[in-house]
């Protein structure tokens, strides 16, 4: 390797990073002004007045800034794609100026561009974590009137709207994608073993000695962020969603119930009712190893509806909730449903777009425009209206949950956020074998003191 | 006398020989270590989720370079690359002309003044880059450089610069000061000794600040995430777009593209690693 | 009449010797501020002034970038005191930089000092040796996962060489979980600092060994003997970079543990994280930053004595 190849290569690079830099990016007015340049072109110099608007005249073009992670590898990325294309071609006068980035990355990209007002004008983002504190902190305004003034208060679901609406009556955002998150029952392993699908605590621990000498494993679950949706589900069996939110939503664990709730579910874990290792077990290999169908149940949300790992086992999967302790105060299974998996949100910036945004929600949010979501990306609309195609319909979606289970709420709505990591880690350790009840109890404990 | 050398003599092959094949032996079992990951990363890259969990290490079945095209056309990675390329060659640059000439005061110029200096930069390997985030982000928008790439190659030597500078001054010193001497001699000024005669002796350290420097500056996330756009990405952004929500993991697709983000890096070294092992200074000293 | 006070009608004086020291000494300070000052102003808008800043965050109250903050002085120190969490964290941080350093520095340095013999064979190792450093956080993050998962590439090895009684749930189990996030650094770490070695130690010249063995001395005498006493700031370097990386670094407890199982895995770098990213209290958080600060300066110069004796 001789110096000339060395400088031959450096002026290679310099001479890209110049071009690169130089036609990288010249920010767009909306994205990133030096000054607080107005989106919509200024007017022209005072020597000559603005033209007059006409009732007939095109209306000024707008771009408006959607911060979103449905990239081209989302389900929902190519509907989201063909959507945003067909809307510009309907209304000419509004670009569509749609960024995907990492879905854990947009609360804080957007917090820090907020601090400097240079946040986009719409976020689609989940209803968890830090977001929830956007609507008292400004970073994003409550759609209250717009919901009413937009005609749409009516179109959409109750539940859809209560999930974004906070205690003092202040919707946060336009709710988007619903889930259900039930339990996953396949049904060869269960007729191997020769038990019927439980539906009682009882039911289960024999189904889980049966299934085990029939050698496959009966509950798998991650021991990770989603593996602590079973944690929580799993001792949920035993209170009624008030008294989840006392202990898991304000860390009052001297309620009866659920110091039930943790010892039913370390009963669980020391029967063996989950798969051997499973704090080890991290997400996708969860996904994995069910789909290799000698797995009895798991917990997967309806995003894994068409996951390529789990087709093979789908046509045996038979939904529903988790079975129920005997004196629980629910009457079916429970699992988890809500929309707060995406809700469009209006930023400060945004509100000054709002003709544009009045047209894109519109826009957004009719039946035809949802229904692509549902079809190709199993998303359960928000809205009353749901008529899709079932032809084109995962066939998990199309299982009817409402007579063999019931929804119990979700934490999202009340474990808070100060507190995550923490119960995380609990949970991460009530997986692993030889945690007693009262360590997880203490833990708990421990992990909500931070909370004062 | 000359049997007793040749007793010596075989005496020190001996020696040398066995801790030549200790070091063969376990520099051999570490490279393994090394391998087999990597070589993991490299199969998967062809299989899908359920071959890569339930046989990581088994050859792919067909060579399918379908993720890799995937990984490209999902997130733009080479333009990323590219993006990566030129921020990481101006920040090298620019840590280097800022780095040497302070790195040859402090280690060469007498004066006081030079422990205070080395201190203040040390303080920068103290400071978390999460603590500092607001304000440069802060800064990076009032100067209008938000989501323009020169924002990060005028940041980035400021991360970089402690490190370079303690490399740099660390070689310097030990040179011998006749360099200088001989120099002034002959009738040179500051910047003809540093220029001409340090530059090129300095040159392995140089080196190895570069290739330091630009594994930091190309694995770097935090910053650029929060200063570029989604038309300016930086390669590690494409990356993680390519698991864009946490719940549907295609491992073959990220390891294509990491595959990919890592070749650059891999030039990089092999096209260097030949300067770092010159033996100029024993050459100079000669003279 | 000494050569010093002679003058010359058209010449200038000749300045004494002390004169000539302190017009030296100045032009040399000089010299010094014009090559330092750039890089200096660089450094000091972009780190010093957020370095205050962030001494200045730790003593307010702030839950969120959008919210306001409230003065409340000493009071996240005082907190910090008495925060059991912190207890754990920095317990978990000491017994990772232990084993962490241990690991890494004494095998790096040897391995280094193998490649500077420049055997054959020895390009390839040193692009092999250096590779883990190349990869980014989402490399390692697949790489480890497949390793460390109940039925991946660790145990299947162990199993296949009938250690199977070895075999653990190592990211899962309270106590492997942090020797497990350890041996990822010293794994990367060994290889990427004897490069560094081998750059220090490829710059002394062979005579300096060709002499020592014709004393009858073999290369691992000369390893100590010879190469290490020359190497001993460098390896003090290595050591506080090492040091460094360690004390502020929670990329892996990010992607591979959270922390846990348990607080197993709970380190400062962690903390810090969590409480400005996670639990959003980001005074706290910068409190928690002037503790990793302080440690960092109290660790630097234990580093240095250590070295400054060892090279007497």
């Amino acid at each position: 390797m001789n110096k000339r190849i060395i400088s031959i290569l450096i002026a290679l690079l310099v001479v890209t990073s110049m071009a690169l830099t130089a036609c990288g990016s010249a920010p767009t007015p909306t994205t990133a002004p030096a000054t607080a340049a107005p989106a919509v072109p200024v007017l022209l110099p005072t020597t000559t007045l603005p033209p007059v608007p006409t009732a007939t005249a095109a209306p000024a073009p707008v771009t408006l800034t959607i911060w979103h992670n449905w990239g081209p590898d989302d389900a929902k990325g190519p509907a989201m794609k063909a959507i945003l294309a067909d809307f510009m071609k309907a209304n000419p006068s509004i670009t569509i100026k749609d960024e995907v980035y990492v879905d854990a990355d947009i609360p804080l990209k957007v917090e820090t561009a907020s601090t400097a007002k240079q946040e986009p004008d719409l976020v689609f983002v989940q209803r968890v974590g830090d977001v929830y504190t956007w609507t008292d902190s400004g970073v994003t305004l409550p759609v209250n009137d717009w919901l009413t003034q937009w005609g749409l208060a009516d179109k959409f679901k109750p539940v859809a709207v209560s999930n974004y609406t906070q205690a003092d009556g202040k919707i946060q955002a336009f709710p988007l994608e619903g889930y259900v998150w039930p339990i996953w029952y396949n049904t060869k392993v269960f007729a191997a073993a020769g038990v019927p699908i439980p539906t009682t605590t009882d039911d289960l621990l024999a189904a889980v000695k049966k299934i085990r000498a029939a050698g496959d494993q009966p509950i798998i679950a991650s021991n990770d962020g989603m593996g602590q949706y079973l944690f929580t589900l799993i001792m949920q069996t035993v209170m009624t969603d008030d008294e989840a939110i006392q202990c898991i939503g304000k860390g009052d664990w001297t309620v009866p119930d659920c110091i039930k709730g943790v010892q039913l579910f370390v009963q669980l874990r020391d029967a063996g009712a989950f798969v051997d290792g499973v704090e080890g077990i991290d997400y996708p290999t969860a996904n994995t190893q069910f789909g290799a169908g000698k797995v009895a149940m798991s917990h997967f949300g309806a995003w894994e509806f068409g996951a390529p790992e789990v087709a093979t086992v789908v046509p045996d999967v038979q939904l529903g909730g988790f079975p129920l302790p005997a004196g629980s105060p629910h009457k079916l299974p429970i699992y988890y449903s809500a929309f707060s998996a995406k809700g469009i949100w209006v930023t400060p910036n945004g509100a000054t777009k709002l003709d544009a945004v009045k047209t894109f929600i519109q826009y957004f949010y009719q039946p035809s425009v949802m229904a692509q979501f549902v079809e190709q990306a199993g998303m359960i609309s928000p809205l009353k209206d749901e008529t899709v195609d079932k032809t084109k319909v995962t066939p998990l979606f199309t299982q009817d949950l409402s007579k063999i289970a019931e929804v119990a709420e979700t934490p999202d709505f009340y474990l808070p956020p100060a507190v995550a990591t923490d119960f995380g880690r609990v949970s991460s350790e009530a997986f692993t074998p030889g945690t007693t009840a009262d360590k997880i109890l203490a833990d708990l404990k421990a992990a909500y003191a931070a909370l004062k | 006398m000359q049997t007793r050398v040749l007793r010596v003599a075989r005496r020190i092959k001996k020696g040398a020989d066995l801790f030549v094949i200790g070091g063969y032996f376990f520099s051999t079992i570490y490279a393994a270590l090394i391998i087999v990951p990597l070589y993991f990363v490299i199969v998967s890259a062809f299989k899908n989720n359920n071959q890569i969990i339930l046989t990581p290490l088994a050859l792919p079945t067909t060579l399918n370079f379908s993720k890799f095209f995937q990984a490209e056309s999902n997130v733009h990675l080479l333009r990323a690359g590219l993006v990566s390329a030129g921020i990481t060659t101006g920040a090298e640059l620019l840590t280097l002309l800022l780095a040497f000439p302070a790195a040859y005061a402090v280690a060469r110029i007498q004066t006081r003044l030079s422990t205070l200096v080395e201190s203040v930069f040390s303080l920068g390997f103290l400071i978390p880059g999460l603590a500092i985030l607001m304000p440069i982000y802060e800064m990076t928008a009032k100067a209008g450089l938000l989501y323009h790439p020169i924002a990060l190659v005028i940041l980035y030597p400021a991360f970089n610069l402690p490190l370079a500078m303690i490399l740099l001054s660390g070689f310097m010193r030990k040179l011998p000061r006749e360099l200088e001497e001989s120099a002034m001699m002959d009738g040179g000024n500051i910047l003809q000794i540093i220029f001409y005669i340090f530059v090129p002796i300095c040159l392995p350290g140089i080196i190895t600040v570069l290739v330091l420097n630009f594994i930091n500056i190309w694995n770097e996330y935090l910053f650029a995430l929060i200063l570029m756009d989604s038309n300016n990405r930086t390669i590690q952004l494409a990356l993680a777009l390519l698991r864009a929500n946490q719940r549907a993991v295609d491992f073959g697709l990220i390891a294509a593209g990491v595959l990919i983000s890592m070749i650059p890096v891999y030039i990089v070294f092999i096209l260097f690693q030949d300067r770092i092992m010159s033996g100029m200074l024993a050459g100079a000293v000669k003279e | 009449m000494s050569s010093a006070e002679r003058t010359f009608p058209n010449e200038k004086r000749i300045l004494t010797s002390a004169e000539h020291n302190r017009r030296n000494a100045r032009r040399r300070r000089l010299t010094f501020l014009v090559l330092v000052l750039p890089a200096l102003v660089w450094f000091l808008t972009f780190m010093l002034w957020p370095l205050v800043n962030m001494f200045y965050i730790s003593t307010n109250q702030w839950d969120g970038l959008n919210l306001p903050k409230k003065f409340v002085f000493l009071n996240n120190f005082i907190r910090i005191f008495h925060d059991p969490k912190m207890a754990i964290a920095l317990h978990n941080t000491g017994i990772y930089l232990l084993v962490g350093i241990l690991g890494i520095v004494p095998f790096a340095f040897m391995l280094g000092f193998f490649l500077s013999l420049r055997r054959p064979g020895y390009r390839i190792l040193r692009t092999i040796f250096f590779s883990p450093a190349m990869l980014s956080a989402a490399a390692l993050a697949m790489i480890f996962l497949g390793v460390y998962r109940p039925d991946g590439m660790l145990n299947a090895f162990l199993k296949a060489v009938g250690l199977t009684a070895i075999t653990r749930i190592w990211l899962g189990n309270q106590a492997t979980a942090l020797g497990s996030l350890i041996a990822i650094d010293i794994w990367g770490g060994i290889g990427f600092n004897s490069v560094l070695f081998f750059a220090a130690l490829a710059s002394l010249p062979e005579e300096l060994y060709e002499a020592a063995m014709l004393d009858g001395a073999g290369y691992w005498t000369i390893m100590w003997r010879i190469a290490f006493p020359l190497m001993i700031d460098f390896i003090g370097i290595v050591t506080v970079l090492q040091f460094l990386s360690i004390l502020s670094g929670a990329a892996y407890m990010i992607l591979l543990t959270q922390g846990g199982p348990g607080t197993s895995t709970f380190t400062l770098g962690y903390y810090l994280y969590d409480q400005a990213f996670l639990s959003h209290r980001l005074g706290y958080s910068q409190a928690i930053g002037v503790v990793v600060f302080f440690a960092g300066i109290v660790g630097i110069l234990l580093i240095r004595r250590i070295t400054s004796r060892f090279s007497n």
